[in-house]
Formats: structure tokens, sequence, C-alpha cells
């Protein structure tokens, strides 16, 4: 399924609406119950608009929603030392202590080569990530980044991702990243989308979803029950 | 700038907070002339003592002058005077950042503003407290070091200098028994103490009582530093009732030095509570069952310890239904105070580097594992289940859920963001040391223990009965205490603590020796907050 919207609000209010009334009903290893959703991308085309989600969270009283500071900080900043147990910026720009995918890379190609497909920046680090017991592997695994019409398009795999709680954050950071790269190579942002292998509600967010997105949010949908 | 300016700026780039007198900062920056200079002072002999004092005045002369042109660069302050007219310094800023350049490198002090937080409002209406409230984004409550991780006493001292710096309430030493056995065990302990005292900080020294190969070696050390036990010292020993029975002899002289010398000595239960208990000036601190398991699993083995406690806020429950407050606006509080957690972990975690990063170790790893099982601590003073009209238990096991709520939310909100952070509440008993202006005054009448047939009657049972109950909702983090009166025997004391480790699921309880004088507050019998 591929929603398109010119919006980040638009996109994920009709993404969470699709994901409500399409997911299938299933326990997660949490033990909570989720609606969920596989391989569904979405595309938002002006990604100026990223930061939107991420401020109604933030509206929200009931929890503490990360501050555009932090998410762009864990995106952009290779050495934000830190108990986390991975960082975004870590992998892109300095993988495995000593790879910058992005100033090494996918820069000098794509000013090299404007037409290539291989822009992409790996975020999985097998060796370390792939370990049975590990109970925080990354979300975000692939970015790519493709010149289209004279802008610079990214296109994220997300491995799996929280509609409500993470996909806000998730394409706000990405949107940093991209007009980062796009600043560099002198072109305007493009469409920015996010791939999700399996996109999930879990069913305890419903009344909040409501709170953040209004109550005409899930006017109307067959929540699949 | 000259290498010593450096080293006094880079003592106030780990701490800004802090006021430092010229013997602090002598430790600060000579950390082995300093340690040398106070084994040369404490010997016997008069040439030596000689010798350290010489040392001392040396240093505090050399050091004097780099601290005065420093205050005359106006990057220092003088705030004060302590004890014998020692000055005080503290850095010339109220907040912000400090960058001071020399011809090698850039010194960056980044002294924070204080924080607001949601709970203010309360603090002004003396209903919460925050612990250290100066070094509440700066520092840690309390670090525990694993001694099995270390190769002898002086590798051990060389990590406690760093440690020391980075916490304001407890340290624990776990398996300390590892380290002592071998050489250089009383030089250490004796460092140990003189640090204890001088940075005011709670050390307990845990021994785990099966992994002792040298029984006779530990109780010669222990009989050589209880005459002169600082407050801040907790001995504890992990063992379980089976253990306590079989090595009857090794415990009957353990107890008779402890009641020689009226000093306290903690047991920690193996039978019902696998993970370390300690205490700090605040209160306990303890390892929840799963963190203990993944520390054992996962940090173990990387790192040489692990922070336990982060931050600190307490309530006096007695207070606040005293003053009219309700239940809901009781859970309000509550509530209010985990939201000032995590807006405050939030601030930690931007400035990591900055106030943490030199407790790193060479290994990024053990770094992050280091700091992974840490908790914030929500303590209670004054909750008399007996005499309140709430029910207490009931209260404090829901605040537990509902605080618990929030942490698992605030990780899963932060981790679908990408941010795999960890955030935990515990709650835990509030020690009178807190804050003794803070806290409302209990009296009770002065009671002490001399025999065990005194733990068996019914209101000792029912109130035991109770305290576990509250171990398990402060999960292992309590404290429960006994005074033994003057003159009892060792073979009673040793029934006693036979009773207290086989009768009850206790994770830990004190024995103090320290005798009864005068009317005894709640914080002085049975103490338990």
């Amino acid at each position: 399924m591929e929603i398109r919207a010119a919006t980040t609000m638009d996109a994920w209010k009709q993404a969470i609406r699709y994901v409500l009334e399409k997911g299938k009903v299933f326990v997660d290893d949490d033990g909570r119950e989720c609606h969920e959703v596989r391989h569904l991308t979405v595309t938002v085309e002006k990604p100026s608009s990223a930061a939107d989600g991420v401020r109604a969270m933030r509206l929200c009283r009931k929890w503490k929603y990360p501050s555009e500071e932090e998410l762009t900080n864990i995106m952009l900043n290779k050495e934000a030392a830190s108990t986390y147990d991975y960082l975004y910026g870590q992998r892109i720009f300095a993988f495995n202590g000593v790879v910058n995918q992005i100033d090494d890379y996918v820069i000098p190609l794509l000013q090299k080569k404007p037409n290539t497909r291989k822009a992409i920046v790996s975020l999985l680090n097998p060796a370390r990530d792939m370990q049975p017991d590990a109970k925080n592997v990354l979300g975000v695994s692939l970015i790519s980044f493709r010149i289209v019409d004279k802008r610079l398009a990214a296109t994220a795999v997300i491995r799996t991702s929280g509609f409500f709680t993470g996909w806000p954050a998730n394409i706000f950071q990405l949107a940093r990243l991209q007009e980062h790269i796009a600043h560099v190579l002198n072109l305007p942002p493009g469409a920015l989308t996010t791939m999700s292998l399996h996109a999930h509600l879990h069913s305890e967010n419903f009344e909040d979803i409501e709170v953040v997105l209004g109550k005409d949010i899930l006017k109307g949908v067959d929540r699949g029950e | 700038m000259h290498p010593l300016d450096e080293s006094i700026l880079e003592a106030f780039r780990r701490d800004p907070s802090r006021s430092f007198t010229t013997t602090e900062m002598v430790r600060e920056v000579f950390p082995k002339e300093y340690s040398q200079l106070n084994k040369d002072i404490n010997t016997e002999d008069r040439k030596t003592i000689r010798k350290g004092y010489a040392l001392k005045a040396r240093l505090h002369r050399k050091l004097l002058y780099h601290i005065n042109k420093l205050v005359e660069q106006e990057l220092l302050l003088v705030t004060g005077v302590r004890g014998k007219g020692e000055k005080l310094f503290q850095l010339a800023m109220d907040e912000g950042e400090l960058v001071v350049q020399s011809t090698k490198r850039k010194i960056v002090i980044a002294k924070p503003s204080t924080i607001s937080t949601q709970i203010d409002g309360y603090e002004k209406e003396e209903l919460i407290r925050k612990y250290e409230p100066g070094t509440w984004l700066n520092k840690h409550n309390a670090i525990m070091l694993d001694c099995i991780a270390f190769e002898n006493a002086a590798e051990l001292q060389q990590r406690l200098q760093k440690v020391f710096t980075a916490v304001n309430d407890g340290i624990a030493l776990n398996r300390l028994e590892h380290v002592l056995e071998g050489e250089g065990a009383s030089e250490f302990l004796h460092n140990l103490m003189l640090d204890a005292r001088d940075y005011d900080v709670a050390v307990s020294l845990i021994f785990n009582f099966p992994t002792i190969k040298e029984r006779e070696q530990i109780l010669q050390l222990l009989k050589q530093i209880l005459p002169g036990l600082p407050q801040q010292i907790t001995i504890v020993f992990n063992v379980n009732p089976r253990q306590l029975t079989k090595h009857e002899a090794f415990f009957s002289q353990l107890l008779g030095m402890f009641s020689e010398y009226k000093q306290k000595l903690m047991f920690k239960n193996s039978a019902i509570f696998n993970a370390p208990i300690f205490s700090g000036k605040a209160g306990p601190y303890a390892f929840t069952e799963e963190d203990w398991s993944y520390y054992k699993k996962h940090v173990r083995g990387q790192a040489d310890g692990c922070v336990i406690g982060q931050l600190t806020l307490a309530i006096d429950i007695n207070r606040y239904f005293k003053e009219g407050g309700s239940l809901t606006g009781f859970r309000e509080l509550t509530a209010r105070a985990a939201h000032a957690f995590f807006d405050v972990d939030e601030q930690r975690r931007r400035h990591f580097g900055d106030y943490f990063g030199f407790l790193a170790t060479s290994n990024p790893d053990a770094t992050k594992e280091f700091f992974k099982v840490g908790r914030n601590y929500l303590r209670f003073w004054n909750y008399d289940w007996a005499e309140s009209e709430q029910p207490i238990l009931e209260l404090l096991s829901s605040v537990k859920e509902e605080v618990g709520k929030f942490c698992t939310m605030q990780e899963t909100i932060f981790k679908s963001c990408g941010l795999p952070i960890r955030f935990k509440i515990g709650l835990s008993t509030s020690f009178a040391k807190f804050d003794q202006d803070f806290f409302s005054d209990r009296r009770y009448q002065k009671t002490a223990i001399t025999t065990t047939k005194e733990l068996q009657t019914q209101e000792m049972k029912q109130y035991l009965e109770i305290r576990e109950r509250l171990f398990k909702v402060f999960d292992g983090a309590d404290r429960l205490r006994f005074f033994i009166a003057r003159g009892v025997p060792v073979e009673e004391t040793m029934r006693i603590a036979r009773y207290l480790l086989n009768a009850y699921a206790l994770p830990s309880f004190t024995l103090d020796f320290r005798g009864k004088t005068g009317e005894l507050k709640l914080t002085t019998f049975m103490e338990g907050n």
C-alpha cells in the first residue's frame, strides 16, 4: 500500500487510519496488543512540514516526547556520547567508528553521478545487532538518496514502525538528514518516503491518538476487531 | 597556560557547581602526592609525619600560586572560608559555558543553570525535596564497583578517585574480599576511610561470604579499621542462613568485634535476595532482580561496575496528609515527580560527555554498560502504617505501578523514535540524613533488642511481616535496623541474626551495637524510614 500526501500531518493521519482499518491484531514480544500491516509506504511531498508531527506529540502532557533538538542530534551527530544502545548518527557518519557514509560516499557520489541509484546508507550492523537476545535493534535500516527532477528525494526502509509514537520522529529525523545533504548538493529537498516492513499501532494508544490528532481521526474507522 | 592551571580548571570542569578548598584541590591535582602525604601524616614515626606535613605545605603553596592567578584572571572566585581559615574557591560564573583556550587545548566548562521541572511548585510548598539539588545535573547518587574486575587494591583505589568525584551519595564495593586478600589492603582501607570522610560519601564494603578465601585475614583487617570507622562506612556481609550456622565461629568472632567497637553490621540474606543492597546518606539502594540478571549477563565482564542511583526526590508522607493532602493529590504529586525525573534525565543525556565522560573507559561498550542499570529514586519519609489513616502499603504499591507504567511508556516512545534509552524509577525509604531540616520529626520510645524472644512477640511478628511486604514494594531498597542493647552476649546476638535470617523473608537487616542514649527518633530505632 502506498500513501501520498503533501504534508506530514496528512500523511500521518491517513497512515494511522489505514493501519487501524487493515491491521491484523496480534500480541507483540512485550505482551502488548498491536494492529499491524506489512509493507506500508508513506510519501510526504513537502518534507519541510516534517516537524509538525513531533510538535503535535509534544503538546500532550501525558508523556514526554523527544525534542526536535535531541532528535536532530541523534541523527546528525556522530559523537553524541551517551548511554543509548545505538545512535543513528554514529551509524550514518561513523559506521564502525570509521565509515562516514554521507561525507565520504553519498555526497561525492551524487556530485559525480547525479543519476546514480547507488547512493544508499546502511544502518544495520549484523555483527552487533543480530543477536538473538538483543532488546534494541534499529528501526531505520537503510536510506536511499536520489536526485529526481532536480530535487533530492530520500527513501528509508524501516524494519518496524510504531506509526503513532515513532513515525513522527522518524520522518523528522530523515528530513533533517535529507536537508543536510541537499544543502551541500545545493538542491532543494524532494519527496521523502518511508517504507515500513511492519507498520503497527498499539491498542493502548487509541485514546491518545484521538487526543493528539483529534476526535475525527478514528471516525468511521472499522478497526477490524 | 601552565599545566597546573589546566589541571585546576579540569577539576572544575568535572564538577562545575562545587566549591573547593585548597586541600581538596591538592587532592584533585596531585592525587599520588596527596595519598603519600596522608599516609605519612598518619604514621607513628615523627620524622615521617614531619615529612608529610612539609609535603602538604609545599603542595599548598605551589597550588595556591596558580589558584590566585586564576582568581586574578577572574576565572575563579573566593567564596568563603572553611575550617581553620582555608579559603573556598568556585568558578566565577553563574551558569553557561566557559571556554578557556590554552596553547595546546581548549577547556570547555559547562555550568548548568537551575533546571525548571514540574515539581518546582510542590517544592516551594515543601511537599517534595530534591536530594543535593546543586549537583542535580552533574552527579549520580550511587555507583557500585565490582571488585572482581580489579587486579588489586591499588587499581581499585585509582578507579575510586574518579568515582568519588562522580557521586553525591553512596558507593558500594561489591565482593571486596577479592582485593583485600592481596597486597596493600591495610593502606587501601586507610585511604578509603579518609576519602569517604573527605568527600562525605557513604561507602559500603560488601563481603560475599562464600567467596572469602582468607577469612582470618579479613577479620584482622576489620579489627584494624573498626575502632576508627567513620560514620560514612558500612560493612555488609552477604550470607545465607545455612552458611551462618555452618561458620558459627567466624560470625561469632565478627559480631563480637562489632559489639566491642560499637559499630553496625549489615547482613544481606542471599537466600532471599540475590542482588547487592547498600546504603547512601539519602537512603538504601538495590538492584531489582531483573536488573541484577542483566548486570550479571551483560555488564559484569564488560564494565567494572555500574551506576545504581541517578537522582533522588523525597516526600514526607506524614506531613503531606497531615496538612490535608488527598490521595488523588498524592498520586498527582508522584506523577509530577516522575515527569521531573524524565526532564532532568534528558538534560543529563544532552550533557553526558561534559558531566560523566570522565568516568568512561577505553572500551565504549563497557562505558555504555556502566550506565545501563541506574534508576531514579522516589523516597518516602514518615510513612507510619500503624498511625496513618491512609492505607500506606496499598498506596505505595499503586504508586509503584503507576510510576512503572510511565517509565515503560517513556522507554517505548523513545525507542520507537530511534532513541533507545533506559528510564526507571524505584521507590524506597528515605533516611533522616537526606535533609533533616525538611523532614518532619517523629519521636519513639527508646527500645533495643536484648533477646531473640523480643522478636517473637505478636507485635514484633506483625511488624516484621509488614517489613517483608515493604521490602517487596521497594524491590529490596529498604533498611531494617535493630539496636542491640549493651551487654548482650555474642551467643544471643548470633541467635538474633540466625532468627532474622531464617524466620522472615527479609532481604537485609542491620544489627547496630552503638547502644541507646536518651530518647531516640524513629531514625535511630528499628529504623525503616
